[in-house]
């Protein structure tokens, strides 16, 4: 089969393939492309790491476990019921957020509520506690 | 769209790179941490539900019960303050009231916070107090001079709580109210 171009159909070629761009154009351009969408990842991570665990006054008391600088959320109700009843015993306000760091022989607890952070160190295990 | 890959598509991508970057840098700078502890007063209360033994074995006394109540004032222009009520239960039932006051600087590196005392007072409050520091000035003065001058983890918890904490796992929530005399001398 003979195939035909016109004379401005075979400019059009000739001027794509020599304007054509460079391998390491493409290159360089898609190369950009990922690390601005890791870039970008990693900035939502960044933002969304922080507003994690916003501590709200209505909603109840988180409970986080503190390990090793970095932190663990516990879904432990038994728990939770435990430290809220402690705390009402205490005549602490009600609690935002409860941070718990154990070690072999004590535990710290961080009472965050609206009207402030009270810091407590226990001797003994947590389940002495609430077993 | 179509990929031209011209010179305009790449100067616009090479821009939006170089802001995705610097956001990101930004985002996890001690800058910006430090824009958003500096100039305020971070207040919490501490306290003791066992023996305190550090205290107990420097005081030379058995120390049933430490409470606390403190304020840490982080001024922008990098000056610290810990003011201090403290309140020590002796096991004979005799409570000592003393207030502390220590003053130095305050440096946020690597997401550590750094505090660094340049100064220190004391002041009995009752005659428990009183007789406390007549015998055991220098290891009180020893003990908080320990605690304060640390490089702690430093954690944002929200903008009004942040998270200290120490390689032996004890932790240290302070938090924020606005604090009426740096409001007052910003008007």
């Amino acid at each position: 089969m003979r195939v035909h171009l016109e004379q401005d159909e075979v400019s059009a070629l000739l001027e794509q393939q020599a304007f054509a761009p460079s391998i390491w154009r493409k290159g360089l351009f898609w190369l950009q492309m990922a690390l601005l969408l890791l870039a970008c990842s990693y900035a939502v991570s960044l933002y969304r790491l922080e507003s994690i665990s916003p501590l709200h006054p209505d909603k109840p008391a988180t409970l986080l476990l503190w390990q090793q600088g970095s932190s663990r959320s516990m879904e432990d109700q038994k728990l939770s019921r435990c430290l809220a009843v402690w705390g009402q015993n205490r005549h602490l306000p009600a609690a935002q957020q409860i941070i718990i760091s154990t070690t072999p022989d004590s535990w710290y607890l961080a009472w965050i509520s609206a009207e402030g952070s009270v810091n407590f160190y226990i001797k003994g295990h947590i389940q002495e506690l609430c077993p | 769209m179509r990929w031209l890959y011209s010179n305009q598509q790449q100067s616009l991508l090479a821009l939006m790179l170089v802001t995705a970057i610097s956001l990101c840098v930004w985002l996890d700078s001690d800058w910006r941490l430090e824009q958003r502890i500096a100039g305020k007063l971070w207040s919490y209360q501490r306290e003791t539900l066992s023996e305190s033994a550090l205290a107990s074995l420097i005081l030379s006394t058995p120390v049933e019960n430490w409470w606390e109540r403190g304020n840490l004032r982080l001024l922008s222009n990098g000056e610290a303050q810990l003011d201090l009520a403290v309140q020590l239960k002796e096991q004979r039932g005799l409570t000592a009231d003393l207030r502390i006051s220590i003053q130095g600087s305050w440096l946020l590196s690597d997401g550590f916070l750094i505090l660094k005392s340049s100064s220190y007072t004391a002041l009995p409050f009752n005659d428990t107090g009183k007789k406390l520091l007549a015998r055991h000035a220098q290891p009180l003065k020893d003990i908080w001079l320990a605690l304060f001058n640390r490089s702690r983890p430093l954690t944002l918890l929200d903008e009004h709580h942040i998270l200290l904490t120490n390689q032996d796992n004890s932790i240290w929530v302070l938090s924020t109210r606005q604090d009426p005399d740096l409001k007052r001398t910003r008007k």
